[in-house]
């Protein structure tokens, strides 16, 4: 084996290349006595350099790599394409290649494996289909006496459940009960109330006999909603409809004084009129709406 | 063009570098011969093992130049093709060390969701009454058999709540081999304690076309949910509100048999016409009329209405 020990080459001629020729299947082979072999290539200036340096003996490693074999291009990465052979004589093929990014617009929703969706991100409604069929629309809560409470800006052509989950009759600022029974009008989209309305009533007598009574009733806009007893506190259950010729179903107990007040009314239009807004107030002139009372509107979902 | 033959250059003096000096724009080539690429060998300290960088093959017709990064390395980073100067044969690209960025998981589009289920654990345990979800299953009773020695169920409530019951079926059974026809069941209204409150109610039935109403003029422990006849089947809905002093359940039923009655009953908590002497409905009980029979056939659910 012949070998030349000396500092360093020079090309000979001005701009010429400088070439190493291994033989066949030989390699051009940077080594160093007992360390890494590093080939480094200097700036211009020979100022600065950067090094290329063999992995280290620890790391057992005898590859080929196999510079790009594909057209150079901005914004790639350099990726080992292939591998041929192992260990000792494993030659990667190195490309220019781009890195794929996940694609975030086809979501498979099977994996969202934990935390949970808030409920700020859900729909602000859900369809009925799903299981949301009864959309809770208001609750009115009188917080200091009032005359009247109002529920207005009901859509038209839809169905609502409306509870009046405590109601409450006052006659004074103490706080006094007050046996009275509510009114109610039916309104137009400019409050005003509507008519004529017909109700088939059906009530117990007061708690005098407990009897079963039947009576019919044409209003022009205002009725009772009379058990045909009195009494300060009671709740509601009513269901109606907003479509022409507005009905709807009312139910009530007034169960203070050993529950002698019940009614049961059917009411509806005569004409094509719709329900857009409800006024319910105490039917005794100076009577009130007491601290408390609750009314809550419900709306049935359809789609 | 002068030429030397030799195995190995080795550099003279210990622990300096070996130059090989280009001259101009030349540059330090690693020429192929005899069919096979140039190729660099770096090896390891002792030289028994090496990384080489192999020349593209010629079949891959690249001739371009590799400049190496001219940033500083940063751990984690990608040697990217940072720029490009040049075309062809002349391209020289500059590498750069570069992070490839993680997809952005923070801002995702909904509409994106194409597939799958999202299971039902991810779903918030609550959805709110606003968004329509208003009606709440929290309970379903089923008796299947006489044989499952059932004499009474409770349904729990919350105070000042509003519930809907609907009892779909309830019949009961008397004797050892849950012989016996259905008595319609009775209702009690309970404390938190379970313990039963005074109740007051009014009803009325349809039964055979005619009319018949009771009331209670005191109180009550109980009533009798019957139309009147002996049934096979009792069904209802049920409307509750549990608030002291407004507190109702509204009760539609119908009992099913040869003698088909409906049941419309009002049912309160008593008070003593001062406020607050009536109870807060926290339960109600259903048990069969006669004390001897057993639930056979009941399936009972019960909602609440969601109110936020």
């Amino acid at each position: 084996m012949s070998k030349i020990i000396i500092n360093e080459i020079e090309s000979k001629t001005t701009n010429g290349d400088l070439s190493i020729t291994p033989n066949g299947t030989g390699a051009f082979e940077v080594t160093a006595e007992n360390s890494d072999g590093v080939l480094q290539l200097n700036d211009e200036q020979n100022s600065n350099n950067v090094k290329i340096k063999a992995s280290p003996l620890s790391a057992a490693q005898d590859h080929t790599l196999v510079l790009p074999d594909n057209q150079i291009a901005t914004n790639t990465f350099l990726k080992v394409k292939s591998v041929t052979g192992s260990g000792a004589t494993a030659t990667g093929q190195l490309e220019y290649a781009s890195v794929a990014q996940a694609d975030l617009s086809q979501l498979n929703a099977d994996n969202l494996t934990s935390g949970t969706v808030p409920t700020a991100r859900m729909p602000s409604s859900l369809p009925a289909s799903s299981g949301f069929g009864l959309q809770l629309v208001s609750t009115t809560t009188v917080s200091s006496m009032v005359k009247n409470i109002y529920v207005t800006g009901l859509q038209s052509d839809s169905k609502y459940l409306m509870i009046g989950k405590k109601m409450y009759m006052i006659y004074d600022y103490n706080g006094n009960p007050y046996n009275s029974f509510m009114s109610m009008r039916w309104l137009n989209s400019s409050n005003s109330a509507l008519g004529p309305v017909t109700m088939e009533r059906h009530y117990e007598n007061g708690g005098s006999n407990y009897t079963y009574h039947i009576q019919s009733y044409s209003h022009a806009n205002t009725f009772e909603l009379s058990g045909g007893d009195r009494g300060p506190y009671f709740s509601f259950w009513a269901e109606f409809n907003t479509n022409q010729g507005s009905s709807m179903y009312f139910k009530a107990s007034y169960p203070w004084y050993g529950a002698k007040s019940r009614i049961q009314a059917y009411m509806s239009f005569t004409n094509t009129n719709r329900i857009s807004g409800i006024q319910m107030y105490p039917d005794s002139g100076s009577i009130e709406w007491g601290p408390g009372t609750e009314v809550k509107l419900y709306k049935y979902i359809t789609a | 063009m002068s030429k030397i033959k030799v195995n190995e250059l080795e550099a003279k003096d210990t622990n300096t570098n070996f130059n090989l000096t280009a001259n101009g724009t030349g540059v330090l080539k690693v020429k192929g011969a005899g069919g096979n690429d140039g190729t660099v060998k770096v090896t390891s300290s002792n030289g028994t093992t090496g990384v080489k960088l192999k020349s593209p093959p010629h079949s891959a017709g690249q001739s371009y130049t590799l400049t190496l990064p001219d940033t500083n390395l940063e751990a984690g980073k990608y040697l990217q093709v940072k720029s490009i100067t040049g075309s062809g044969a002349t391209a020289t690209g500059q590498l750069g060390c570069t992070a490839i960025g993680s997809p952005d998981l923070t801002n995702l589009n909904a509409s994106n969701l194409t597939s799958g289920t999202i299971a039902s654990a991810r779903l918030p345990s609550t959805f709110t009454a606003a968004q329509g979800a208003s009606l709440k299953l929290i309970s379903k009773t089923e008796v299947t058999s006489f044989n499952d020695n059932v004499s009474e169920i409770i349904l729990n409530l919350d105070d000042d709540s509003i519930y809907k019951v609907i009892v779909k079926q309830i019949s009961e059974a008397g004797g050892t081999n849950g012989s016996g026809g259905s008595q319609g069941p009775n209702l009690y209204l309970l404390h938190s304690s379970g313990s039963w409150m005074w109740m007051s109610y009014f009803i009325y039935n349809g039964k055979q076309l005619s009319v018949t109403s009771t009331g209670n003029t005191g109180r009550s422990s109980s009533l009798h949910l019957s139309g009147g006849e002996t049934t096979n089947h009792w069904a209802a809905v049920m409307d509750i509100t549990t608030k002291v002093d407004t507190n109702l359940i509204h009760i539609n039923g119908m009992a099913a048999g040869s003698h088909e009655t409906s049941l419309n009953a009002f049912v309160s908590s008593w008070s003593n016409a001062t406020a607050g002497s009536s109870q807060t409905i926290r339960g109600i009980k259903f048990t069969p009329q006669n004390t001897s029979y057993k639930f056979d056939d009941v399936e009972i659910l019960l909602y609440k209405l969601v109110e936020t």
